[in-house]
């Protein structure tokens, strides 16, 4: 079947949702200040704990309500997904950068370093990730740049699998004996060879990815270990509405949903892509010739 | 088989030594405690004599000798703010995380493999459309904020259940719940998947050939084959929900390893949190090591490679 | 050595797979018949409708993107296209079987050998415990496999290729059908392998009076074993004969390309000839004749019109414009 053709297929059957949600959480994080009605760290104690504007009481200024402090919800909310991406991108890189180095040599040059790769990988497999990340920052501090290399070195690994497992399959390939006939530095079969073959896996991970580590960031936030206040991160606004759960369910019912719909963006994109771009994983119409 | 058993026994011990590097790393991390543990008055001789005491002066390596040596005999330091070891600190609270990680797998599996199950067998009805789709936002929902709407909805609002504490069947439910949600729907859908793999496969159609009722096909002959990968998947499942019971735990004030490692943050108790890392991550090793040996009675391949 | 008895007779067979690209007309208007005893060949390339044609008779058809669109299969009289799957049960593993072509696939890695032919055996009798374990030896033993208590319990993968073949068939006899079909089950074999395999289905074949459908694109084997041959092509039936006939008197030009296309022992060939021309698009199909392409005597009303199916005499039939002066 022609590739045009095929591409057009999964064209099709993009995930519109999926696509909005993401786009739109962009807009917010890199626009936020004409976005947002308000700013998200005035205070104003006279304006604290408003109901949202579909309940009694509710005002279209405040349209999610405000918080216990006179704090806009939907601003604090628009202005979260600027710290959401920040730490996203960021550690999605990181992990990724650590990952795909290590995949790549593990992958290619096999024997011992590869054992010693893939035991580091057990190792830290079998610990919970979240518990490694509590004993990180007590020992660095909180603080956005630390949750960002504690996320981005605790989520590597999921990388690193992978992209290892590619490598494996891809090195069969003539290519890249026709490469090393050639006389091509390793460096050079690699990043001209390889990588190439290995950048859809990680496209699709990078996704997934995103989505895991923006709850990882806010989990650490919750726990107030992460952003400090008055920056406002989704996770910290989750604290603070857990404190007033019981007679102002809304401060911490927004900034979870933000989180989930970002997150269901983050999967449906990444399922798509997955289909699109990773030809081994892509369903196959089942029916025999 | 015995010596595959001895040789997954030994590779275990390895990952376990493993983790005790990067435990020691950690806490190297963590900075000299003298400090913490001091007066703020003392002068730097005592300091001296103190680190003197504690062995910090001392090259790395023998610093690390000790640490294994003092943790074979469950030696993890104390608490700085307890005044006890941490180790009896943390075995204490083991109890009550395993009785929620357990009945949080419990509720997985009995709600994941039969929706896994149904969705294989009628791929894309509308019970395979709803299911799948109450799966994707299992794995989209935050635990954090699973836990805070589900007491929301069932402790503050509608008052059926506690929303803290531990004690009988109705304060486990919610947590496990909480819990549970993102390997629910991990489980369902890779069942699912899993299942549809082998449904496919020549043996299935052997087995339809020979006339077997369906039941048997994909009870019998379908789900024991696809059963293997989706345990692998539980047992990772596992080891992530040890994560997620720290947050749970929290939420629901339940008196476990993971709020006690909270807690321990908190407070800058750090051998209390070093020592949750590690047993708990001792405790993840161990259940892989079982999972690998149940294996061996389900694959009958594994016990010849 | 086959009676006169229809057992089995397929009707204007038209079995269409659905998918994303469009519609695949695997069968399209098959029609045969298979007398009891008899050894009926289907022969073509890859893609021909031989093996849906057989999993069309099962009623096995992949779903959801395969079905029986029209046509009649009438085993013994009773419309197998009728049946919903629960009767088919009733046919399956006693009336009906099919032997695959990939050994090393068709039998469950995670069950042991006498597990899986025990459940055939109990497909006729209701036999238990040392009684069950008898009767899986007894095939085994039909079958020319030493058994012993160790290989009932012996798992697939440690069967070589020919002996998961040979429990297959083993399996096979367990359910004394009346129609046994062989999805090219010598395929995957070596060729030593091969004339043991084909030697005990005839065995089969002569003991029990079992009507064989050989299903493959092998003419060697087809030659060997078959009493009447089909000839298929981009899902139509294009020639039908015996044996002898086919490969002397044959009448269609892809029958004529395939038996021209064998080497010749013994006889200085300048090069192997082969017919010119690539495989069908099964999403393509011309309008006409789907083999109009690579014809050497096709003529204008070949790419618009299908040849009607005409009798050349004793059971062999054509369907090509230009058959007589073939």
């Amino acid at each position: 079947m022609p590739r045009s053709s095929r591409i057009w297929v999964h064209m099709k059957n993009a995930p519109l949702g999926g696509l909005t949600i993401l786009f739109l959480l962009v807009m917010a994080a890199l626009f936020a200040e004409f976005i947002a009605p308000h700013s998200p760290i005035d205070q104003d104690i006279t304006q604290a704990l408003k109901v949202p504007f579909f309940l009694k009481g509710g005002t279209l200024s405040h349209l999610l309500g405000t918080d216990e402090l006179g704090r806009d919800i939907l601003s604090r909310i628009i202005f979260g997904a600027r710290i959401s991406l920040v730490v996203g991108f960021i550690a999605v890189a990181i992990s990724g950068f650590i990952g795909t180095c290590l995949g790549l040599i593990s992958g290619y040059f096999g024997g011992k370093i590869d054992s010693i790769i893939m035991r580091v990988v057990d190792v830290q497999l079998s610990m919970p990730y979240i518990l490694i990340a509590l004993a990180l920052i007590g020992a660095l501090g909180p603080s956005l740049r630390n949750i960002i290399i504690v996320i981005g070195i605790t989520s590597w690994v999921d990388y690193g699998r992978v992209i290892r497992g590619e490598v494996l399959s891809v090195k069969e390939n003539e290519f890249v004996d026709l490469a090393k006939i050639a006389g091509c530095s390793t460096y050079r079969i690699l990043l001209k060879h390889i990588f190439p073959s290995v950048v859809n896996s990680l496209i699709v991970l990078g996704t997934l990815m995103l989505g895991r580590i923006i709850i990882f960031e806010a989990a650490l936030s919750f726990l107030g270990l992460g952003v400090q206040p008055p920056t406002p991160s989704w996770g910290i606004m989750l604290a603070d509405g857990r404190q007033y759960l019981t007679y102002a369910w809304w401060l911490a019912t927004f900034p979870g949903l933000a989180i989930m719909l970002v997150v269901l963006g983050t999967n449906l994109v990444g399922d798509w892509l997955r289909d699109m771009l990773d030809p081994r994983q892509r369903a196959v119409v089942r029916g025999k010739r | 088989m015995q010596r595959y058993v001895i040789k997954r026994f030994f590779q275990s011990l390895i990952v376990i030594l493993g983790i005790t590097v990067i435990v020691f790393i950690i806490i190297h991390l963590t900075g000299d405690p003298t400090d913490l543990l001091l007066p703020p008055e003392a002068g730097p001789e005592e300091k001296a004599l103190f680190r003197h005491e504690l062995g910090l002066d001392r090259p790395i390596y023998i610093q690390y000798f000790e640490f294994i040596k003092n943790i074979t005999h469950g030696d993890f330091g104390q608490s700085f703010r307890h005044q006890t070891s941490a180790f009896s600190l943390i075995i204490g609270a083991l109890p009550a995380t395993i009785e929620l990680t357990i009945a949080a797998m419990i509720l997985s599996i009995v709600i994941a493999l039969p929706v896994g199950i149904i969705s294989a067998i009628r791929p894309r009805s509308n019970y395979d459309r709803i299911g799948m789709t109450f799966a994707l936002l299992g794995q989209s929902i935050p635990v954090y904020w699973a836990g805070l709407m589900l007491i929301l909805l069932f402790a503050v609002t509608l008052g059926w259940l506690p929303s803290t504490g531990r004690g009988g069947i109705e304060h486990i439910i919610l947590p496990a719940i909480t819990l549970g949600m993102f390997s629910t729907a991990a489980i369902a859908r890779f069942t699912r998947s899993s299942m549809l793999d082998v449904l496919d496969t020549d043996y299935i159609r052997t087995a339809r050939i020979k006339g077997l009722t369906e039941y048997i096909v994909v009870l019998k002959h379908a789900f024991k084959n696809a059963s293997i990968p989706v345990l692998t998947m539980t047992s990772l499942q596992f080891g992530r929900m040890l994560s997620g019971a720290v947050i749970t735990e929290t939420i629901f004030s339940w008196p476990g390893v993971g709020r006690m490692a909270v807690q321990a943050i908190y407070n800058r108790d750090f051998p209390v949190v070093q020592t949750a890392v590690f047993i708990t991550s001792v405790l993840f090793v161990g259940i892989n090591f079982l999972v690998d040996i149940i294996y061996t009675y389900l694959d009958p391949r594994i016990k010849y490679k | 050595m086959s009676g006169e008895e229809k057992i089995l007779e397929v009707k204007n067979l038209k079995t269409y797979f659905f998918t994303n690209m469009g519609v695949v007309k695997a069968v399209d208007g098959g029609s045969f018949h298979l007398k009891k005893g008899q050894s009926l060949g289907i022969v073509g390339e890859s893609g021909s409708g031989k093996s849906v044609t057989s999993l069309s008779i099962l009623r096995l058809v992949p779903k959801p993107a395969g079905r029986i669109v029209e046509g009649k299969i009438l085993y013994r009289g009773e419309d197998l296209v009728k049946k919903s799957q629960k009767e088919m049960r009733q046919y399956r593993g006693k009336k009906l079987f099919m032997i695959s072509q990939d050994p090393m696939t068709s039998l469950n890695p995670v069950f042991n050998i006498g597990n899986q032919i025990g459940e055939a055996i109990r497909r006729r009798q209701n036999v238990k415990g040392n009684d069950l374990r008898e009767k899986i030896i007894e095939m085994l033993k039909l079958v020319h496999i030493r058994s012993s208590e160790n290989l009932i319990h012996a798992y697939p993968h440690q069967f070589s290729g020919g002996m998961k073949q040979r429990a297959m068939i083993s399996m096979a006899l367990a359910c004394q059908p009346e129609i046994l079909i062989a999805d090219e089950p010598t395929t995957a074999l070596d060729v030593t392998i091969q004339a043991q395999i084909l030697k005990l289905m005839e065995e089969i074949r002569q003991k029990y009076n079992t009507s064989i459908i050989l299903i493959t694109h092998d003419l060697g084997v087809i030659a060997k074993f078959c009493e009447y041959i089909l000839v298929m092509y981009a899902g139509k039936i294009v020639e039908r004969a015996d044996v002898k006939t086919l490969f002397k008197g044959n009448k269609h030009p892809y029958t004529r390309g395939l038996i021209n296309s064998l080497p010749h022992l013994g006889k200085k060939q300048q090069r192997l000839s082969s017919i010119r021309g690539q495989p069908p698009d099964l999403l393509n199909l011309p309008a006409g004749c789907p083999f109009e392409p690579r014809c050497d005597y096709s003529i204008e009303r070949c790419s618009h019109e299908y040849p009607p199916t005409e009798s050349a005499g004793k059971g062999h039939l054509i369907s090509c414009w230009r058959w007589r002066e073939i």
